[in-house]
């Protein structure tokens, strides 16, 4: 109780430093729980309609014919009776007398979707495949982003391979629809008994075939497990409601890991904040802490009590922290609305309650414990009498403290991204920029020592007389305003390394179409077709399907899926489960490049190179023997070199490619690329081969580089609402510090006005001395986040780095003035403070 | 409270040398018993106030508080020792910046579990003439109220032993006075045994002995 009155009557009397350091935790934690709450979010939604996404209890599907082996043994699996259903998925173009289009058109059975519900505008209810039946006509449901894409409208008619479909629904709600990046292939539904008459599933043709079962009261986990050990096909999938989540969210979840980790370098900043006020906080208790040893509490009531206290505070940061999340959550929802199923609703989660109390309570106790129990057990004298700025700690209790913050920080980073690999380049990127901006700081603080034994003016002298005799403060404040700087000014740079590369001014190089599921047989009649309307093939690639059986004589057998703890687990078992696919040519084309291995021009003819990535991911390396199966029949090749492929050229490029010969026999597809055409749109193109070839699909280039680009955009908003937190959190952070620093040095400023600088030569000063180190810090920033955004286009890209330059200055800008106006601000306070002081002989 | 201090003797190492304070210190103080440990600087005096409280363990000697030896106690015997049997009075005063005059007086009481100690508290800043700076905040005190609001603090659990060091040294001679004759008069009143560090020859003079603290010895003046 007694603590209790002490603690409230402080938390009472004090409240601009509490206040301030509960704002401060609480924005610390805000941007990684906003992060979380998504994440949550998005998972429990996806855990909630798992079934729906997958129209089913449990699915089987491969992209090839699902053999009668498979079916036998996948309904033999199910307990009967079960309900079943069956769908088709294949990209195939669409079109009307006016527009041709790319769409996802799934061919499905009568009782699909088994789970879930499909709406039409025009018809109350949930329809099912049976309904696409009635009447005489071919029915066709159509995306309702086709409507204004394609100028449709109910009754209208849709050519689809060789059939045409009347449009007899729009579709409003589709509840295996998840997330909406891109709308480049809207989806189309058919009647199975329209699969065949289409005629768009010819010799190699791109599908999907899936099997779909209705298994109520069953443990579908077990199901699926059985299922993957009985069958072992890489190119066989087997989905649980439970897959649906890591499968659906894949290219959120990523983008959310991103976000994590710029809320983690946020959550440093926090944390360097809430630290150093956790010190200034443990200087104020030095007096108090010794009264009450010496009324009679004992060193560990007394430690107890302080960390009474600073739970307290930490809880009523992390509590105001996870108020603001929630609200910052759904602020910033209507920028992802588009993005997201209309499903989507925000949930708080117990997981996002104790991701609020690690990095709360559990960090600010960590990252204080070993101070505060300095200050507990040191002698109430000693306590009194000592420099009440510093508080000593010993090596051990250093170490334990850095060592335990270090442990949570990785585990956060790895929880965040998911990935050693992800988890080691943040941790080394950000070690490494913190050690660059020390260093350059520290230079710095040499070059004021050396400077200053030349005679300068009283304003320098006093600056670097500060700088110098507190060069951790100053060091501090530089690291914050650098770091603050470079995550704000990277997102940008970012951006427009990607965007350029996506949309590079010069855009002649790029093809106009890229043309897939080429039958052998057309591929002359099309060259020649184009030809004659003055198009022109730039590229033509065979592609032949295959299956990988061995590698090095051991079968290469699926991953099990749904077991993944990393990103790399994952990876390799989605390019381990995914089917093979080949293709021969005589010399490299100029998007790839060998890394590795022998020279493309003398590789032999009975091996391979293979995608340098591809290599890794699947653990390949040159000499490796593969075996294959190409329309049954094994062959047999050694890995000869790897490649680097630039896959943003738009060009048919493949993870494995033979040189020629083996392979020229195989039956095979064709892959193509059209060339812009001055006088063809790409869609006029579209209409020209879909109404000659319409088994062949096309994908404008053009229009898929404007969703990527819209993708980019959208996505990177994201982040930039993430470095724009930083940043403000940055300039917090660096105008608490300078808050303290000013009302710790009050005396020292006071004794200037005694010795006759007015309040305006204070304010100068002052702003050189913390004005100049932010300027440091700034630029700082500023240079790293430059020479990030080169690297990392470099390295990760492989493409040129292109600068935001207004974007920089007006970051740089906004920065400085916050700086300006928050130093400013305090000075004035400060000075009003410094004439009362001077009023009252007591004081001075 | 019976103090009686055996052969104490401390050192503290100051880089790799050793430095004796106290060696071989002896005392005898009766109960009701005021008396003044004048000293130079240096000479070791915060350090027999540390020992007494329990803050430093000695070297060698004895400590007993009434026949008791304290010698052997451990952290939280003392802490207790303290919380229930000793008064601190500082030079520097030494309030807590966030609780008014009112609860830093009734503070000990409050530690001492007593659920309601804020009318004793004010009674006892009636008697030092504080009545009405109940409600203020040490910052809004002068030193002479301050120190006050200390020795009301060091008093109103009934200690049977008060440490002072220095108690009126901040101060300026009026107001030191009128401090030391509160300070007397409660001790005197409450027959209470008390240990005064200081400089001031007036302090000394109106104690019941005085000692000085001398090459780690004290002596009679």
């Amino acid at each position: 109780m007694a603590s209790l009155n002490l603690i409230l009557a402080s938390l009472r009397r004090q409240k601009t430093l509490y206040g301030i350091w509960v704002l401060s935790l609480c924005l610390a934690v805000t941007g990684l729980v906003i992060i979380d709450v998504y994440r949550q979010s998005l998972a429990g939604m996806i855990r909630e309609q798992g079934r729906k996404i997958l129209t089913g209890d449990l699915s089987m599907s491969a992209r090839r014919q699902l053999n009668e082996t498979e079916r036998r043994t996948f309904t033999a699996a199910v307990p009967q009776p079960a309900q079943m259903a069956e769908s088709y998925d294949m990209m195939a173009m669409i079109s009307t007398d006016k527009e041709s289009r790319l769409a996802m058109v799934r061919f499905i059975t009568d009782a699909y979707p088994l789970v879930g519900q499909i709406q039409l505008s025009e018809r109350a209810g949930d329809v099912q495949g049976a309904d696409l039946l009635s009447g005489d006509a071919i029915k066709m449901w159509i995306a309702a982003d086709l409507v204004p894409l394609m100028n449709l409208k109910m009754g209208d008619q849709v050519k689809l391979g060789a059939i045409t479909a009347e449009v007899a629904g729009i579709i409003q709600k589709d509840s295996s629809q998840t997330l909406r990046f891109g709308g480049l292939a809207p989806r189309v539904y058919l009647h199975r008994t329209q699969l065949e008459p289409a005629r768009l599933i010819q010799f190699g043709s791109t599908f999907t075939n899936s099997l779909y079962a209705l298994t109520p009261d069953v443990d579908n986990e077990a199901l699926r497990r059985s299922l993957d050990t009985q069958l072992t096909d890489p190119g066989l999938e087997i989905t649980s409601p439970r897959d649906m989540e890591r499968g659906a969210l894949r290219v959120l979840t990523r983008v959310l890991d991103y976000l994590g980790l710029i809320g983690l370098v946020t959550l440093s900043l926090g944390w360097i904040g809430v630290y150093y006020l956790g010190r200034r906080w443990l200087t104020l208790e030095r007096t108090p802490s010794a009264l009450l040893k010496c009324i009679g509490l004992s060193s560990l009531e007394l430690q107890n009590l302080l960390l009474l206290k600073l739970s307290v505070i930490l809880c009523a940061g992390v509590i105001l922290g996870g108020a603001l999340s929630w609200v910052g959550a759904h602020a910033v929802l209507p920028m992802f609305k588009s993005s997201l199923p209309p499903e989507f609703v925000l949930l708080w989660s117990w997981k996002s309650t104790a991701l609020l109390l690690v990095i709360g309570p559990l960090a600010g106790l960590l990252l204080l414990y070993a101070p505060l129990r300095a200050v507990a057990f040191e002698a109430p004298l000693s306590l009194l009498n000592a420099n009440p700025a510093r508080v000593e700690l010993s090596w051990q209790r250093l170490t334990a403290l850095a060592g335990s913050v270090v442990f949570l920080f990785v585990a956060l980073t790895f929880l965040q991204a998911r990935s050693w690999n992800v988890t080691g380049v943040f941790l080394a990127a950000l070690v490494g920029c913190v050690i660059a901006i020390a260093g350059v700081a520290y230079l710095f603080l040499r070059a004021v020592r050396s400077a200053r034994r030349q005679r300068q003016g009283w304003r320098w002298h006093l600056a670097s007389a500060q700088w110098l005799g507190r060069p951790g403060t100053a060091l501090l404040l530089v690291i914050v305003s650098a770091l603050a700087g470079l995550l704000a000014q990277m997102v940008p740079h970012l951006e427009r390394t990607i965007v350029g590369e996506i949309r590079p001014p010069e855009q002649g190089s790029r093809p106009a179409l890229f043309l897939f599921d080429v039958q052998e047989e057309q591929t002359e009649p099309l060259t020649a077709m184009l030809r004659a309307d003055g198009a022109e093939i730039s590229q033509s690639s065979p592609f032949i399907r295959s299956r990988l059986l061995q590698v090095n004589g051991a079968p290469f057998e699926r991953a099990q899926t749904g077991e993944w703890s990393t990103r790399e687990e994952e990876n390799e078992a989605r390019f381990r489960n995914r089917g093979v696919n080949l293709t021969y040519r005589a010399h490299l084309s100029p998007s790839e490049k060998i890394v590795a291995g022998v020279d493309y021009e003398s590789m032999p003819e009975d091996q391979v190179s293979v995608e340098k990535d591809y290599a890794e991911r699947l653990g390949f390396k040159v000499g490796d023997r593969l075996l294959f199966d190409v329309q049954g029949v094994e062959i047999e090749a050694a890995i000869g070199s790897l490649r680097e492929v630039n896959w943003d050229s738009f060009e048919p490029n493949f993870f494995i490619q033979f040189k020629s010969g083996m392979l020229g026999e195989a039956p095979k597809t064709w892959i193509m690329t059209v060339k812009r055409h001055a006088s063809l749109s790409a869609p006029q193109m579209q209409r020209l081969i879909t109404g000659k070839f319409p088994n062949v699909s096309s994908i404008n280039v053009q229009e898929a580089l404007d969703n990527l680009t819209d993708i980019v955009t959208k996505l990177s908003g994201g982040l930039k609402v993430a470095s724009r937190l930083a940043m403000a959190l940055g300039v917090f952070v660096f105008l608490m510090i300078l808050l303290f620093q000013l009302l710790s040095s009050r005396q020292d400023w006071v004794q200037l006005r005694v010795q006759g600088l007015t309040p305006g030569q204070i304010w100068q000063l002052q702003l050189l001395i913390y004005g100049g180190l932010a300027l440091l810090g700034t630029l700082l920033g500023t240079l790293l986040a430059g020479a990030a955004n080169w690297g990392l286009a470099h390295f990760a890209f492989r493409t040129h780095p292109q600068f935001d330059v207004p974007a920089m200055l007006v970051i740089l800008s906004i920065t400085w003035v916050l700086a300006w106006i928050g130093l400013t601000w305090m000075s004035l306070r400060q000075a009003r403070d410094i004439a009362r002081s001077l009023r009252s002989l007591n004081s001075v | 409270m019976n103090v009686q201090l055996q052969g104490l003797a401390k050192s503290f190492l100051q880089g790799e040398n050793s430095l004796r304070i106290l060696h071989g210190l002896s005392l005898d103080m009766k109960s009701g018993e005021i008396v003044a440990v004048v000293g130079e600087s240096g000479s070791g005096k915060s350090t027999l106030l540390s020992l007494l409280a329990g803050f430093e363990r000695p070297d060698a000697g004895l400590i007993r508080w009434d026949a008791q030896a304290a010698g052997d106690w451990t952290e939280p015997q003392w802490a207790a020792f303290r919380k229930e049997s000793l008064g601190f009075v500082f030079q520097n005063y030494y309030l807590i910046p966030y609780l008014t005059a009112v609860e830093n007086v009734a503070l000990p009481l409050r530690l001492l579990g007593h659920d309601d100690p804020e009318p004793e508290a004010r009674k006892m800043l009636s008697e030092l003439g504080l009545e009405k700076r109940l409600h203020h905040l040490p910052h809004q005190l002068s030193g002479g109220e301050s120190q006050r609001v200390a020795i009301g603090r060091a008093l109103i659990h009934s200690p049977r032993l008060v440490l002072a060091d220095e108690p009126t040294g901040s101060l300026d001679a009026r107001t030191g006075q009128q401090v030391l004759d509160l300070l007397f008069r409660q001790l005197e009143g409450r027959q209470q045994t008390a240990l005064i560090v200081t400089h001031s020859q007036e302090v000394a003079q109106r104690c019941h002995r005085i000692l000085t603290l001398k090459q780690g010895q004290l002596w009679p003046v």
